[in-house]
């Protein structure tokens, strides 16, 4: 009898993201069309996802688009994928999907789950709050390379690749973004 | 060299991400030794790196998965455009031309794959189960001609019960499996789920692959029961479907019980079942006399054979049977349950004036007989509390989570009642926040919504505990996050009451009076706090109805929670009579918003709730909203005031044309179904005074 792709992609659901000797066989049966399968990546490796789209769109609906995107895409993306280091992989195709989607997309109004979801957190936690407001301020040019190089760990070449800019600009706006948040802060 | 200046903004910038070079970062550092100004500025780039990182980010919402697989299978595509980004320079200009391009072509792709063929047989629903071979996969035949007739792969899902020894009134759920139906087309499909060959019993639903479309059917071709060899369902498969369908089907349950109690008359279980479940004081006319067991009994009985008998002795009334069975299966077993039990309510009726000896004596039969009753464990750690033993009740409160890891968080509501143990209730329940995160198994014939929905709601109740917690324990900052997701749950006004307190203490009046206003738009609100929080806002009555009004518009989505056309179709609603036939509901629902709540008698839980909507009935006709009771009993002449009713009825079907389907029996655990002004189904529940807020709010802004 055929191993169950459901039954087993809700076992593997259970865990946070398929071990590296699944993930090869998995990632094959992703592109072979098994729902199954993407299931399990998504179950893995989603989340991550939506954060960073999150952290560099400041859009809920934007970061949604792009998981969907992602995912939806996941199949025939991984044409392009060479076998290593899929969460890197993974996390270069959200930025360049993110980037695209940046410079195409038209502001929208964000409803409810923002606003309130910034006014439910904790009142009390003054610095977070400016914090996360000096960061939305910030010139997207500039958060950019924030988030990419402070929160996410890329390196000012990568982040230069990324963007299509050298290392030393990626190192330049990340000091002018500092410079900002700092008067900010203050 | 050492700086006679101050380095540069980007050098310590550098320095900070680790960019300089090994010799510039020596000078730079060896600068930073000297110089409080530049070592504060570098300090401050690494403290922001840290705290960039800490910025909480809210997760993806649950419903993404589900719609990528859809689109998937409905031949959706989407491009990446993952060649190298370039800027917006002029060298971009020109792959603009090649970018529309694409996207043309994916709308082409998308638009010609959009279409699914749809066929559906017209015929009734079929589900057989075959198990040819011990020990093999049990083979699946399903045929719909209902919505999930047109899906191209479905889920299967099984709980099954084992043969083994069974306890009267066990709680404990079968094991879940799954296995996958494939289409054959028309409706049909098959597939294979793999049960032990010690089965007694096992049930079926069949749902779609994202599990919130379920069909089910507590007939017997959904069920699988153990059978002899003359073809009849064993005791042991009757049993389990009785105990199985208890809190799920408590009619077919009784009918299991009574076909228990026919075909094996020499066992009491059915009889047992029978009366507890049956009649007005459980009084079974027909209920043998215990000496017909007595006289059945084997040689050698076993403890678990006389604890039944001691049971149904119990219920008929004959208590000198009940004691002597009690010794019987102390000499056997000094620990069975029933012993234990038996000796606990003894201690706690003999000593209930000195909680210090009580729970002595409790502490005594722990450590003499231990056991994980049910009666015990709570016993000792309500004991311990009262006599404010903080030692003991850390220790019972550590053996009832022990026997029963479910109980963690009533366990840490009860350590919190003593001051000194707040700290470890706070820890408890914290580790019960944990717990709840991880996945749970889904409970058969329950939609991925609905256990996220219970989800959500234990979880709130958690937040809401630890909230109170570390508000006793003066901790304000952790005591407002942990309250402000609690209120991000679920709907309670103690919640919100303590948020405004807690908000006003930080001197963050503005989200005080967010909360302030969440309270006075809640319409159960009692009207001596209405007026009190009405009157902290200081606002014109025009102002209060405007923003209230805003509020509850903002309110109701939640409420409701995600409805999707596939679990609440358009369409007429009937109501099929338990005599057979469906009768128009539409008729009786007019242009009010209308609360349809199923009932049973057999589930004092669900007449509880009953009455609860009856003492709602005048707020519900203040507001406009019709309440309709239907349960496939007989419940005699409407009870309920002018303008709400009664009715008898089995099954809401949604009818839409071309389709009747199943939406709601009125047999499964009393939901109630909120219909708005034009008949249509908004929302499930299961609360009722969920239900009744939301309807309330539902009328107030439509």
């Amino acid at each position: 009898m055929d191993p169950d792709p459901i039954a087993n992609a809700r076992e593997r659901q259970n865990s946070a993201a398929p071990d590296p000797e699944a993930l090869g066989s998995t990632l094959e049966r992703v592109v072979a069309g098994d729902l199954g399968a993407l299931a399990v990546i998504y179950s893995g490796y989603a989340e991550r996802v939506y954060r960073l789209a999150y952290r560099l769109t400041r859009s809920v609906q934007d970061a949604q688009d792009v998981v969907q995107d992602l995912f939806l895409a996941l199949p025939e993306a991984l044409g392009q994928y060479r076998g290593r280091g899929f969460d890197a992989w993974l996390r270069t195709a959200t930025v360049r999907v993110v980037l695209h989607k940046l410079r195409h997309r038209r502001r929208r109004r964000e409803v409810a789950l923002e606003p309130d979801w910034l006014a439910s957190r904790p009142p009390q936690h003054e610095t977070r709050l400016d914090l996360e407001a000096a960061l939305a301020a910030l010139p997207e040019t500039l958060r950019v390379v924030v988030v990419l190089k402070e929160i996410e760990g890329f390196s000012h070449t990568e982040v230069g690749d990324l963007l299509g800019i050298t290392a030393a600009a990626s190192a330049t706006r990340l000091m002018r973004a500092r410079e900002q948040l700092r008067r900010a802060l203050d | 060299m050492l700086f006679r200046t101050h380095p540069g903004y980007d050098q310590l910038s550098r320095l900070a991400d680790g960019e300089l070079a090994p010799a510039e970062a020596m000078e730079v550092n060896g600068h930073l030794a000297q110089c409080d100004r530049c070592r504060e500025e570098v300090d401050f780039m690494a403290e922001l790196r840290e705290r960039l990182r800490a910025l909480a980010v809210p997760g993806p919402p649950s419903g993404l998965l589900p719609e990528i697989l859809d689109r998937r299978e409905s031949g959706d595509r989407v491009v990446l455009p993952l060649a190298a980004a370039l800027e917006d320079t002029g060298r971009w200009r020109f792959r603009k031309g090649a970018a529309a391009l694409v996207a043309v072509l994916v709308l082409a792709v998308a638009a010609f794959f959009v279409l699914r063929p749809q066929s559906i047989r017209a015929g009734s629903t079929t589900f057989e189960v075959e198990m040819r071979e011990a020990g093999r996969p049990v083979e699946v035949s399903f045929v719909t001609a209902g919505g999930l007739a047109g899906e191209s792969i479905l889920r299967v899902r099984a709980e099954y019960f084992t043969f083994g020894e069974l306890e009267l009134g066990s709680t404990e759920s079968g094991t879940l499996v799954e296995g996958v139906l494939r289409s054959r087309g028309d409706g049909e499909f098959r597939g294979e789920v793999l049960l032990p060959s010690t089965v007694a019993y096992a049930r079926f639903v069949v749902e779609d692959y994202r599990g919130e479309d379920i069909e089910r059917d507590y007939a017997e071709g959904w069920e699988y029961l153990a059978r002899n060899e003359n073809g009849e369902p064993t005791f042991e498969a009757l049993w389990q479907r009785t105990l199985a369908l208890e809190s799920v089907a408590p009619r077919e349950a009784l009918e299991s019980a009574r076909e228990l109690a026919e075909r094996y008359p020499d066992r009491p279980e059915g009889w047992i079942y029978r009366l507890a479940n049956e009649g007005e004081g459980g009084i079974v006319r027909d209920a043998p006399p215990v000496g017909a067991f007595l006289n059945r009994l084997p040689p050698d009985p076993r403890a678990d054979e006389l604890a039944t008998i001691a049971d149904y002795a119990g219920r008929t009334g004959a208590d000198d049977v009940v004691s002597d069975l009690l010794q019987r299966i102390e000499a056997i077993d000094p620990r069975h349950p029933a012993v234990v039990q038996n000796r606990v309510e003894r201690i706690l009726a003999d000593l209930q004036a000195n909680p210090a000896q009580l729970l002595a004596s409790l502490e005594s039969e722990w450590l003499s007989h231990g056991h994980p009753d049910a009666v015990l464990l709570p016993m000792g750690l309500a004991t311990a509390l009262e006599a404010g033993a903080t030692d003991a009740a850390r220790r019972w409160a550590d053996r009832w989570v022990a026997a029963d890891p479910a109980a963690n968080a009533e366990v840490a509501a009860m350590l919190g009642q003593l001051p000194e143990l707040r700290p470890v209730a706070i820890d408890r329940l914290r580790a019960e926040l944990g717990r709840i995160e991880r996945p749970m198994t889904r409970p058969l014939g329950k939609t991925r919504s609905d256990d996220r929905r219970a989800v959500d709601r234990r979880r709130a109740g958690v937040f809401a505990s630890l909230g109170h917690l570390l508000l006793a324990e003066g901790e304000l900052d952790e005591a407002s996050d942990a309250l402000s997701r609690a209120a991000a749950h679920a709907w309670d006004s103690d919640t919100l009451e303590r948020l405004v307190r807690v908000s006003e203490v930080l001197g963050r009046d503005d989200i005080a009076d967010r909360y302030r206003l969440l309270l006075v738009a809640d319409p159960l609100l009692e009207t001596e706090d209405r007026h009190r929080i009405v009157t902290e806002l200081g606002l014109t009555s025009t102002e209060l109805e405007s923003r209230v009004d805003q509020v509850r518009r903002e309110m109701i989505g939640g409420m409701l929670g995600s409805t999707r056309d596939r679990i609440f179709p358009s369409g007429s609603i009937r109501l099929a009579a338990v005599d057979g036939g469906p009768r128009d509901l539409g008729a009786r629902l007019g242009h009010a918003p209308t609360l349809v709540q199923f009932w049973t008698p057999l589930l004092s839980s669900s007449v509880r709730k009953l009455e609860f909507l009856l003492g709602e009935c005048d707020r519900l006709t203040d507001e406009g909203v019709r309440l309709i009771a239907v349960s496939a009993d007989a419940v005699g002449e409407n009870q309920l005031p002018d303008g709400h009713e009664t009715c008898q009825g089995f099954e809401i079907l949604i009818d839409s044309g071309s389709e009747a389907r199943l939406a709601f029996r009125t047999d499964v655990l009393s939901e109630g179904i909120l219909l708005d002004r034009g008949g249509q189904i908004r929302a499930r529940f299961v609360d009722a005074l969920d239900e009744v807020r939301a309807a309330l709010v539902l009328a107030a802004i439509q």
